[in-house]
């Protein structure tokens, strides 16, 4: 055996059989050059064993083991998506990818709905004009182009939340001082209006007080439990007074409001996640200033953005809620954050939500940001697809 | 035993996994799909995440790129039934994948925002990890194609057959491959390393 065949053979030196490595061993003992290749063999092998091998984050073989039941899993990821901004995220690199699509739907997002919300306000009477057809609308239908579906698709989960004449859950909004920005929600509103007063699009029923995530059954258990930024930040601080309830007070009627009863769907079953984004001082100056967040959920082998919501600091606290009429699973994804704030090291962006998550963990939402010092930005490259929520349901 | 040929898109690199549908030929049900694939789960996902991480940046892009060998793995087991070595089968799928994953990382580079200032100033910053690891600096300066298969031997303890399978070449040819890699490495290491 000549001394390159020896020497191809040290790696493998566990793989042979026993006549193989007596020549080997012989061969190397008397061999300089072979016995240089051994040693070095020797340190490679150290240096791979002394490698601290990366430990999978928690959650991840959950989230694995999820994929078994297509009931319940998250699907995989960037699949499926019918437009092209989330496809330009899947076609370039992986998370990264994805995070800019991420960016640049939710700009696009923002920027229809806030275009949408102009058109109509600008226009006079247009609260009352049951009549306007989707050319004037906000919210064209899903045929109306990517863009115009994402928006339909926020609309319609913002639905429930804006009911005017049955949501009883406003109250409970405000009492929980969990409150909106309404920047949005003035958006969605209008949305949901014009969506109304199209021919054959039924009206959404809103959100159930009842519901499993948020509302449950009994009269002792209160419905949301009291946040320390209810103090901070009074119940609806940062909501418009249009969109504004009066804790206790009935609804107001108002002309858009639609007078049929509201039709069942198979969607009255929303679910309500809070959302909560705070930093951890609460020096640092955010005070009016917006977080962004997307929720996408599951649909076919994919996920579609459901709800977009803009959260206005009130203090070092942005909080809205989401009501969601897909089933779980959710991801939860933190867009923007507003200077000086960076999200705290090992705060996940972005979370996956199974029904169970929703369910168990109170539906609420919170990722923390710390000031954007030096320590901060050197966080790990990380930011870890941690556990969907929370041991403590996030709060 | 009834070799197929697995639909999967994932076995476009190296020989197809030798699978039988179970005894008397049939496919297997469901709930044998299932045990066996969080069989999988459970034994090759914390490894995988190992490996992985020695062939691209961070672990983030690692986790990312695991979730969707397992995807993969969970939508081809029904064509591929039980598996004479998933774990050759599991580390094709997850090499192809990070294979492209390096090859769409080439094209566009992705720069986390906070790292941003760091990166436009001409340096890493001081927050990435591979910067002051040598042996991860030294895997880095190898070529991919060494790189996976000198982890596949070293970081997924797969043999030269089993690497063999995952690549598509002879045992022979990877134990060759494998001597030059790591004298690759070595030389790398001894530089990044320094005095």
């Amino acid at each position: 055996m000549t001394c390159a065949q020896i020497q191809v053979l040290i790696g493998v030196y566990a793989e042979l059989d026993a006549p193989t490595r007596r020549l080997l061993d012989r061969h190397v003992r008397g061999c300089a050059t072979c016995a240089a290749a051994w040693h070095d063999e020797a340190a490679f092998r150290r240096l791979m064993l002394e490698r601290r091998d990366p430990q999978p984050r928690p959650g991840l073989e959950a989230r694995l083991l999820a994929v078994a039941n297509r009931d319940t899993a998250w699907p995989p990821p960037r699949a499926g998506r019918p437009d092209p901004a989330p496809a330009l995220g899947r076609s370039m690199a992986g998370s990264h990818g994805r995070a800019l699509s991420r960016w640049l739907t939710a700009g696009l997002t923002v920027a229809a709905i806030g275009i949408g919300a102009w058109r109509i306000t600008a226009r006079p009477g247009h609260d009352a004009d049951p009549t306007a057809g989707p050319a004037e609308g906000a919210v064209p239908g899903p045929a109306g182009g990517p863009m115009a579906g994402r928006a339909a698709a926020i609309a319609r989960v913002g639905d429930p939340m804006l009911a005017p004449a049955a949501d009883d859950t406003a109250g409970a909004r405000s009492a929980d001082g969990v409150g909106g920005t309404g920047d949005h929600r003035r958006g969605a509103a209008a949305a949901r209006e014009r969506t109304a007063s199209l021919p054959g699009v039924p009206a959404r029923p809103a959100a159930s007080p009842a519901s499993p995530v948020l509302m449950p059954a009994g009269p002792t258990t209160p419905p949301v439990p009291p946040t320390p930024s209810a103090d901070r930040a009074p119940a609806g601080a940062a909501r418009p007074p249009d969109t504004q309830p009066a804790a206790g007070a009935p609804p107001t009627p108002s002309a858009e409001a639609p007078t049929a009863a509201p039709t069942p769907s198979p969607t009255a079953a929303a679910r309500l996640l809070a959302l909560r984004v705070e930093a951890e001082d609460p020096a640092l100056a955010l005070d009016g200033k917006q977080a962004a967040v997307l929720i996408e959920a599951a649909a076919g082998d994919g996920w579609t953005p459901v709800y977009e919501e803009l959260l206005a600091f009130s203090g070092p606290i942005a909080e809205g809620r989401a009501a969601l009429d897909a089933p779980p699973p959710y991801a939860v994804e933190l867009l923007g954050v507003p200077a000086p704030a960076v999200l705290c090291p090992g705060e996940a962006r972005r979370r996956v939500l199974t029904a169970a998550d929703v369910d168990a963990a109170v539906g609420i939402v919170r990722f923390r940001l710390c000031a954007a010092a030096p320590a901060a930005t050197e966080a790990p490259a990380a930011t870890p697809e941690a556990p969907a929520l929370a041991a403590d349901g996030g709060r | 035993m009834i070799h197929v040929q697995p639909a999967d898109p994932e076995a476009r690199v190296g020989a197809v996994p030798a699978a039988h549908h179970g005894a008397g030929g049939a496919a297997l049900a469901r709930d044998e799909l299932e045990t066996l694939y969080i069989g999988l789960v459970r034994a090759y996902h914390a490894p995988l995440i190992g490996y992985v991480h020695s062939l691209v940046p961070g672990i983030q892009q690692a986790e990312d790129v695991v979730q969707d060998t397992f995807v993969r793995a969970y939508a081809s087991l029904p064509t591929v039934g039980g598996l004479d070595n998933p774990k050759a089968w599991l580390y094709r799928i997850a090499t192809n994948l990070a294979i492209d994953h390096i090859r769409r990382g080439r094209r566009v580079r992705w720069v986390s925002l906070d790292r941003l200032a760091h990166v436009l100033r001409g340096a890493e910053g001081p927050g990435d990890p591979a910067a002051a690891d040598p042996v991860r600096r030294a895997l880095a300066a190898l070529a991919p194609d060494e790189r996976t298969l000198l982890m596949l031997f070293a970081q997924a303890e797969l043999t030269a057959p089993e690497v063999a399978e995952v690549l598509g070449i002879t045992a022979a040819a990877a134990r060759k491959r494998r001597q030059r890699a790591r004298e690759a490495f070595m030389l790398a290491y001894r530089k990044a390393a320094g005095p």
